[in-house]
């Protein structure tokens, strides 16, 4: 049909084509639906029951359970949410249908990546701290200082940041649910015992803010807790480098992906 | 129409395997600017692979396509650009409405002016007769809803090609009905290729067929050509009274290349095969009432594309047309 002149065509914007329009597409699925309540309902329920937030004031009881809560509760929620993020819309044919559109695979698979990255970072990491720090505040705890505190969020936030593209790479690579939970959830039951007895540990988010085996440390926890966490920098860089190689691969493979 | 209109499509040997299987054997066709061509074939037949082809949702084995002269596989944006896909069985988000459907797909062709992209979704939901439930959710939607909210997204962007994957396979007749009177409307501005499995569709707006069978192109044409059988021309004729006279009669035009004898309550009923059609159409019938006979029945042999399909898709090829 001959193009109307009326409009103001999308244009010249390369690898990246449709980013935009994605990338409010899936931020809408978050902020514009149910998703962001229930999101920040559940974990605010988790974070006061797990924390005891209502109960005695015990720091280093409340650091280690929000290790926990974050790292065991929360990476279960990121992979519960990421897999059906790209696995649904491959299956019932939606991807193919955007990707019919003007718009390219990076775009799709960053744009998930981004809006999902950002959902979980405000409903799960922000709020859950939000919700223990204001109630150290409450309580009269010492409280660790705010550069310590928002760097023990961006640990928290990384460790997400491996399961979500973890499985996301996974529902790029698979095209089968219990395959992809399978393997990621798999990985984080195992986790505690592969830190444990060998040396894959060093490759995994599990010590970021689960307290390592017989050390009742972990980077989050020795943040809340104002201590450096120097030590913990391989295992944080590998982490992230962890982060892009999946994000690279997720887009390498995509780009192939017969839809 | 004619041969010196522009193509859309071009495919050479275009072909498809996964692992061991041959989704879509070397296939060759070409789609003319502004012609309605329907893809025909049996599930399975291959017709959602060349679709997804033509859109670089998949990559050829071998072969090649282009569209609007361009690479399908290398210049895929800049085809989608100019492209509205129908899939076969259209799924969106369910908490969207069907006006939140179209604004995220006209977002990807058009930055603004907002009112006249307002303006043209509401021409769309009023060309499927979407408007009343324009802003429901689509989990509320019936399959004919979406179907129809399918065909809408597909032409928001005022497409210069149309691919719609089964467009009427889940609407009652009269749903079915709409659909074609859009795609006969819409022929003046855009090409629509579209594939179905409903022979009668086919029938009614399309001006160039192709059949699929097993991945294999197995009869290509338009559409007058397949409907008039693949065998030559042939005239029924009935008739009654001296039948043997207007038989010499016939078999004596060096035109008429044989008659096949029938009965039809209690007259005869002829199959007259002829080599030269504009001879036999200037001279057959002139011929007929000259002899001592009286006609009944006189008509150009026409095949329903039902006999055509299923001649074709049973293992008896008729070949190009």
């Amino acid at each position: 049909m001959a193009a109307n002149s009326t409009f103001e065509r999308v244009s010249g914007l390369g690898w990246l084509q449709g980013f935009e329009n994605l990338l409010s597409h899936e931020l809408a699925r978050w902020w514009k639906t149910r998703m962001w309540w229930i999101q920040c309902l559940l974990w605010s329920i988790l974070t006061v029951a797990l924390l005891n937030l209502g109960g005695e004031p015990d720091r280093s009881f409340a650091a280690m359970m929000f290790g926990q809560l974050t790292g065991v509760f929360q990476a279960v929620g990121v992979i519960v949410i990421m897999q059906g993020a790209l696995l649904d819309e491959k299956i019932d044919g939606r991807a193919a249908w955007i990707l019919s559109k003007p718009a390219t695979r990076p775009a799709y698979i960053l744009s998930k990546l981004i809006a999902y990255g950002l959902g979980m970072l405000v409903t799960m990491v922000l709020l859950s701290g939000v919700i223990l720090y204001t109630a150290w505040l409450i309580q009269g705890t010492t409280l660790p200082g705010p550069i310590h505190f928002l760097k023990a969020l961006g640990v928290i936030s990384l460790s997400h940041l491996w399961y979500l593209t973890l499985t996301l790479m996974l529902a790029v690579l698979f095209s089968n649910r219990i395959v992809i939970l399978g393997f990621s959830g798999g990985l984080l039951a195992l986790s505690d015992n592969l830190a444990r007895y060998t040396p894959v540990g060093v490759l995994l988010p599990w010590n970021l803010t689960v307290a390592g085996w017989g050390t009742e440390r972990s980077p989050l926890i020795d943040l809340l807790s104002g201590q450096p966490i120097d030590s913990f920098l391989p295992n944080l860089g590998v982490v992230a480098a962890e982060c892009v190689l999946f994000v690279l691969i997720a887009l390498l493979r995509f780009n192939r992906q017969e839809l | 129409m004619n041969i010196s209109t522009p193509f859309v499509i071009e495919t050479h040997e275009l072909s498809k395997t996964y692992r061991d299987i041959e989704a879509l054997k070397p296939l060759s066709l070409i789609v003319r600017q502004n012609s309605i061509f329907g893809f025909l074939g049996p599930n399975g037949a291959g017709k959602t692979t060349t679709i997804k082809l033509f859109l670089g949702l998949i990559r050829p084995t071998a072969g090649s396509a282009t569209i609007f002269g361009m690479d399908s596989v290398r210049q895929s944006l800049d085809i989608r650009t100019r492209i509205g896909y129908l899939p076969q069985d259209p799924r969106f988000h369910e908490y969207m409405t069907a006006r939140q459907v179209l604004h995220f797909v006209a977002r990807f062709y058009f930055n603004k002016p907002k009112k006249a992209i307002e303006e043209r979704i509401n021409e769309m939901l009023e060309l499927v007769d979407l408007s009343g439930k324009a802003d429901r959710p689509i989990r509320t939607f019936s399959g004919g809803e979406r179907q129809r909210l399918g065909i809408a997204q597909a032409q928001v962007n005022y497409p210069d090609l149309l691919i719609l994957d089964e467009p009427a396979a889940s609407l009652d007749p009269l749903g079915r009905r709409d659909v074609l009177e859009v795609m006969s409307r819409l022929r003046q501005y855009t090409t629509i290729f579209y594939s179905t499995h409903i022979l009668d569709d086919v029938q009614r707006v399309s001006d160039t067929v192709v059949i699929l069978n097993k991945g294999q192109l197995v009869a290509e044409g338009p559409i007058e050509n397949l409907l008039s059988g693949g065998e030559g021309v042939a005239y029924i004729v009935h008739l009654r009274g001296q039948v043997e006279e207007a038989r010499k009669q016939l078999l004596s035009q060096p035109w008429v290349s044989g008659i096949v004898d029938g009965q039809h309550n209690g007259d005869s009923a002829w199959q007259v095969s002829v080599s030269d059609p504009q001879t036999a159409e200037a001279q057959l019938f002139r011929l007929l009432a000259n002899c001592p006979i009286e006609v009944t029945e006189f008509r150009r042999r026409r095949y329903e594309l039902e006999d055509i399909f299923m001649k074709v898709v049973e293992g008896e090829p008729n070949g190009r047309q």
